[in-house]
């Protein structure tokens, strides 16, 4: 295709839109959710995207009925132009590189664009001294604002963009009367079942309380529906990747009882003055091994109506209510507009440059 | 009755009363106050004294409560005056029992009002009972059991009849219960001739005759264990074989709404 016929798919927004997903094998990962949700919202908004895969790849249960009809393209079938977009995972980025140096390839045609939600990612799947820039990248969209911090300290000159999820619709209080169980999510069912035990050890009155492992529930509906009921989400996720989980259980009306990650989310803490200070939305321990306790005292709390407990209510509420579908829309059209500028000043310039050549 | 009854609350609270000495008026001191101090106002009070009790001996006029003094003439046993306040005096469609020696946590009718709203169908609400020694030291709970991992998840909150012969006879609770009156009279109310398991008699009765039951979650009752003089101070002693029998017999009775003679 020639140069000109690319400038004028750009500029008429005829690009298409690569996002590459990975397989999640049936378990809820956030980033999954994110890319799908990336795609569905471009798509609405006229935009040509897809969801990109490996060629061995099913379409993750959990996500409910509203992402199947996506168009979903495997790696082995796709065909990439000058004019379109492809969108990676930070974990991938390295990785792909190698792949196609190994496969002899010097250069893509097309723009490629990171996507970043996860901090341990962000240099662990690069090589020492390597930053996204190495490999041509000039933009990166970020799922949170805290995120885009970190990215902007530390792999630089890249243009960042905060994409943050809705909360989905089926996340919402109940009027109903709470039910004795809660929730926990952890990253291994591990820590989850090592939590139990100590929580139950530790607290014997409270052993007839039923905990819940969210790990293993498949479908977002099912997700939704456990949390319109439970009493409250133990949440036990150092690394912080799963922090749509506390969100979604906020705007459910179920208080949050988590060990800070080891980068503060925005929703949950402010820096003043250098040091941190977390919020009043949930109940915050440091320590993991704080959390039985802090769990004991919300049962405590819980089952007497403590009017403590109230006051959270109001404060998650403030919390969640901002990640509406009109907020996300809003910040990806915005990023996208940023980036498909910028491709065209790059082609444009490509073409001036090219024009000159032929001049001389 | 002393005073026109509000029909328009939810909720009457009917306070048993049969000791009227210092230490009896004390103790439905403490009750009553524990009334006051509910987050939500919404109920009625019928205070029901016993025949040892001369009705115009008890003073309630200072409290901030809709109080209405019940004198019941026809017996003495606390399900008789049970019995009795509710065919003659409860004019709401739901009613609980606070034990003059007992208190109800600041929340009970606050959960009541919020369960009944949610749960029309429910006949009988029970609640987790806190129960404590009468130093206040703590004895344990009731009636949390049935909200366990231990039980089919299908009835967790909702014992069937099968759950409350194989474990209600030693761990449910009715202390603080809220009947729907309706469904209290057409199991034509307690039994007052079973001398033990009078309350598992009348819970096996109720889910038999299709009324449901289930457990507020919560604990918005403190119920005072081993106190000298109380009604349950005067069981101890029986021998176990007599225990039994009185077991057997409220598994025998209620299949019977109408109370029958016992041999």
């Amino acid at each position: 295709m020639k140069l000109t016929d690319i400038i004028k798919k750009v500029e008429n927004k005829k690009s298409k839109f690569f996002i590459y997903c990975l397989n999640s094998k049936g378990n809820i990962i956030t980033s999954v959710t994110y890319n799908y949700e990336l795609v569905m919202t471009l798509r609405k908004e006229g935009y040509d995207a897809y969801i990109l895969h490996e060629d061995k790849y099913v379409v993750p249960e959990f996500l409910g009925t509203n992402y199947t009809d996506l168009p979903h393209v495997s790696m082995s079938e796709v065909r990439i132009g000058g004019a379109d977009f492809l969108m990676l995972p930070e974990v991938n980025i390295q990785p792909f590189y190698d792949d196609l140096k190994e496969k002899n390839i010097k250069a893509l045609p097309c723009e490629v664009v990171v996507i970043s939600q996860v901090h341990d990612f962000v240099h662990y799947s690069i090589n020492l001294a390597r930053r996204w820039t190495d490999f041509g990248i000039t933009h990166a969209i970020c799922s949170s604002e805290h995120h885009k911090k970190f990215v902007d300290e530390t792999m630089g000159q890249v243009n960042t963009h905060t994409v943050e999820l809705p909360i989905p619709k089926q996340f919402k209080a109940s009027d109903k009367p709470q039910k004795p169980y809660c929730l926990i999510y952890s990253q291994s069912k591990k820590d989850a079942e090592q939590f139990v035990k100590i929580f139950t050890n530790r607290s014997p009155f409270f052993s007839f309380m039923p905990f819940q492992n969210l790990n293993g529930v498949n479908h977002i509906d099912d997700v939704a529906s456990m949390m319109s009921e439970a009493c409250c989400l133990v949440w036990l996720d150092e690394k912080g990747t799963s922090e749509d989980i506390p969100l979604k259980a906020m705007a459910s009306g179920v208080p949050v009882i988590g060990v800070v990650p080891n980068i503060i989310p925005t929703w949950m803490g402010e820096n003043e003055n250098g040091a941190y200070k977390t919020k009043d939305n949930g109940i915050w321990v440091m320590n993991k091994f704080d959390l039985p306790i802090a769990v004991e005292s919300y049962i405590d709390a819980w089952l007497r109506d403590s009017e403590e407990l109230s006051k959270v209510d109001d404060i998650m509420t403030k919390t969640t209510s901002k990640y509406t579908d009109e907020r996300f829309k809003s910040q990806l059209l915005n990023a996208i507009g940023v980036i498909l500028s910028d491709r065209l000043d790059t082609l444009k310039m490509i073409e001036e440059k090219n024009a000159k050549r032929n001049e001389q | 009755m002393q005073k026109e009854m509000n029909n328009n609350n939810k909720v009457t609270v009917v306070v048993p009363f049969h000791d009227n000495s210092e230490e009896g008026r004390k103790l439905l001191d403490g009750a009553l106050k524990s009334l006051e101090e509910q987050r939500n106002k919404n109920f009625q009070v019928v205070l029901v004294c016993s025949s040892q009790v001369n009705v115009n001996d008890v003073d309630v006029e200072g409290y901030a409560l809709d109080i209405m003094k019940f004198a019941n003439i026809w017996g003495d046993s606390y399900y008789e005056q049970i019995n009795n306040a509710v065919e003659y005096t409860v004019s709401t469609d739901y009613f609980t029992i606070l034990q003059y020696d007992d208190k109800f946590r600041d929340n009970h009718i606050l959960n009541t009002e919020l369960h009944i709203q949610h749960y029309p169908n429910v006949s009988l609400f029970l609640s987790y009972v806190y129960n404590e020694h009468p130093n206040g030291d703590f004895a344990g709970l009731n009636n949390e059991f049935y909200w366990s991992t231990s039980i089919d998840a299908s009835y967790m909150g909702s014992p069937n009849l099968q759950i409350i012969k194989k474990y209600g006879y030693k761990n449910l609770s009715l202390a603080g219960a809220v009947f729907k009156k309706s469904a209290f009279l057409d199991v034509q109310k307690f039994k007052t001739n079973l001398k033990l398991y009078s309350e598992y008699e009348f819970l096996m009765r109720l889910v038999k005759n299709s009324h449901t039951l289930y457990i507020i979650p919560k604990i918005t009752y403190s119920h005072q264990v081993n106190r000298e003089g109380s009604i349950t101070s005067s069981l101890h002693g029986i021998k176990r074989d007599e225990v039994l029998k009185w077991k057997v017999v409220a598994e025998s009775e209620y299949l019977y709404k109408t109370q029958r003679e016992i041999e």
